[in-house]
């Protein structure tokens, strides 16, 4: 499997709009790249870049060594895996996976090698004579994947493709995905707005949003060492909680509360003293008790652990998870605190020269 | 050509289990289209004594070759070795039907149908009866090709699904085996035992971090 190096890529469209702004990144062979971000933040159009269904409109693309920014679709050896599937519905499941090389003209033999290969990696043996209307979601999905297979390409590229898919079965094709990707030890480059999958599939993750990269690492530096404001909101489940306050004599001060900072707080935040920065604390990383007052507002039990929603002083609405089955009521006013190792400090968003708001820096 | 190894043969004989017999279809609805030029030709025809008496006989006649030639092309396009019979006795009433109207037509020189802008005298009545002739050996021989070649195909098939069922053959190993001989042919996969060696140093991995935290 071959390198990617993806340099300063940039997309404006013909009305003047650009999707992505100065993209770089280099996969290594055999990684599983995942880009995540939420609708319109440009990894679909990043995607499509590559795959060459886009134009570049400035930057370079090299696939295994090769320049490929302005190959046609065709020349770059890649396969794609849409949402949609994109089956023919009037082929075989066989046909279907088999199409793509008989258009190369491949001989009979080969390509029944190759599509039962595949076939039998995806566990779909027994569907080979079936059309996809015959087939559930999931199965339509691997084939999908079969016929991205059977070209034995040197960049996998999977377009969003498990948002088709009810919750259950997501679950079961990630478990497939991760399989398929040792199995076949291929580069692949995925495009999700689901940070679950982002989270659980990655080697890598690209957080993008509004066509800039925010950040790029691996699952748990995203989760734990997020770059910015925007990376830390939306990499988590319910995201970050965040606080605007100022660094005051040890302490964190806004409105509503007053939290004492530890000696390695103090220590990150010594050229802030009297400056704004914001708190974050994942709802995971509350604490009971704390000097905090939270007005809850619903208990949510999940089983494994409880959602407490609640206003902070009553005025900022936050969300805390806790590892056990908690019983409040709304009303009820609990003392909150942050796990002190856990707790994350930013920038207040700054502004670019055009205007455009940034997402405040990680203080570390 | 090169003579094909056992392997090959195998593919070649599973291919069947997802490709369909088009040969054998085609050739069965190329004789049904020649069958159609034989009774356009049969029905342009203006002798009283056919109109009177054979016309309907003729026309259900027609009617059920047609539907019979054409399931039959389903059939054997599915390798249904019974079908390539009924094609055959289909071939065979083709050639019968030679020594029917056309033949008494052409000793009683009535074969004077007007033909793409060519009108016979009765003395040319051979003409038509050869381009009879001409259509209905034509349909004859490819419901004939149809018919071995599906049936063939089709006792291949049952062959080669005999053994796979009894698992004398296992097409995967027959696969394997070839992309091992041919591996820039074959799908790229990690072995299964580099694949357990991958996932048992993962889970230690794993684990070592687990003792760390």
């Amino acid at each position: 499997m071959p390198e990617v190096n993806i340099q300063h890529l940039d997309k404006i469209y013909d009305g003047g709009v650009q999707a992505v702004y100065d993209f770089n990144l280099d996969i290594k062979d055999g990684e599983f790249i995942v880009l995540v971000g939420p609708s319109g933040c440009g990894k679909s159009t990043t995607l499509r870049m590559v795959a060459g269904l886009e134009d570049i409109t400035a930057g370079k693309l090299i696939i295994d060594n090769k320049d490929c920014t302005k190959e046609p679709p065709k020349n770059r050896d890649i396969a794609m895996v849409f949402q949609n599937y994109a089956l023919y519905g009037h082929m075989t499941i066989y046909e279907n996976m088999a199409f793509s090389l008989t258009l190369r003209k491949e001989n009979k033999e080969i390509i029944h090698r190759k599509v039962m290969a595949a076939a039998e990696i995806l566990d779909l043996k027994t569907q080979l004579n079936k059309k996809p209307k015959q087939l559930s979601g999931g199965q339509r999905q691997r084939v999908a994947m079969g016929r991205a297979i059977v070209r034995n390409p040197k960049l996998f590229l999977f377009d969003e493709p498990l948002s088709n898919l009810d919750a259950k079965l997501r679950g079961s094709m990630r478990r497939e995905l991760i399989l398929l990707h040792k199995k076949l030890n291929a580069t692949i480059m995925y495009v999700t707005h689901d940070q679950t999958e982002a989270l659980t599939l990655a080697d890598r993750i690209v957080c993008m949003s509004m066509g800039h990269v925010q950040q790029i690492g691996n699952p748990i530096d995203l989760y734990e060492k997020p770059a910015n404001t925007f990376v830390a909101t939306f990499i988590g489940l319910p995201p970050m909680n965040m606080f605007e306050g100022k660094v005051e004599n040890g302490h964190f001060k806004n409105q509503l509360f007053d939290y004492p900072l530890t000696e390695k707080h103090r220590e990150i935040l010594k050229d802030y003293e009297g400056k704004e920065v914001i708190l974050g604390a994942r709802p995971e990383n509350i604490i009971r008790p704390g000097p905090v007052k939270l007005h809850v507002t619903n208990n949510e039990n999940l089983g494994m652990n409880t959602l407490v929603h609640g206003k902070v002083a009553g005025v900022k609405y936050i969300v805390c998870k806790f590892a056990e089955w908690c019983n409040y009521k709304a009303g009820d006013i609990i003392d909150i605190g942050f796990d002190p190792d856990k707790v994350h400090f930013f920038e207040l968003p700054a502004k670019d020269e055009n205007g455009k708001e940034l997402p405040g820096k990680a203080i570390r | 050509m090169e003579k094909k190894t056992p392997d090959q043969i195998t593919i070649s004989h599973d291919i069947m289990r997802y490709k369909k017999n088009k040969w054998a279809q085609v050739l069965a609805l190329l004789g049904l289209v020649f069958n159609c030029l034989y009774f356009m030709l049969l029905y342009a025809e203006n002798d009283k004594y056919f109109y009177k008496i054979t016309i309907g006989i003729s026309v259900i006649l027609t009617l059920i070759i047609l539907l019979a030639t054409f399931l039959s092309s389903e059939n054997v396009k599915n390798y249904n070795k019974t079908f390539s019979y009924v094609l055959l006795g289909i071939a065979a009433f083709q050639i019968l039907r030679i020594f029917g109207y056309p033949l008494y037509g052409l000793k009683n020189k009535i074969l004077t149908a007007g033909y793409f802008g060519f009108y016979p005298t009765p003395e040319q009545s051979g003409i038509i009866f050869t381009i009879f002739v001409v259509y209905l050996v034509a349909s004859a021989a490819c419901l004939t090709g149809a018919a071995v070649i599906g049936w063939v195909q089709a006792t291949r098939l049952e062959a080669h699904m005999k053994k796979v069922e009894s698992g004398e053959v296992d097409v995967m190993q027959v696969i394997k085996r070839m992309d091992e001989k041919d591996s820039s042919n074959a799908v790229h996969t990690v072995s299964d035992a580099v694949l357990d060696e991958a996932l048992k140093n993962a889970t230690a991995e794993e684990n070592a971090q687990g003792e760390v935290k």
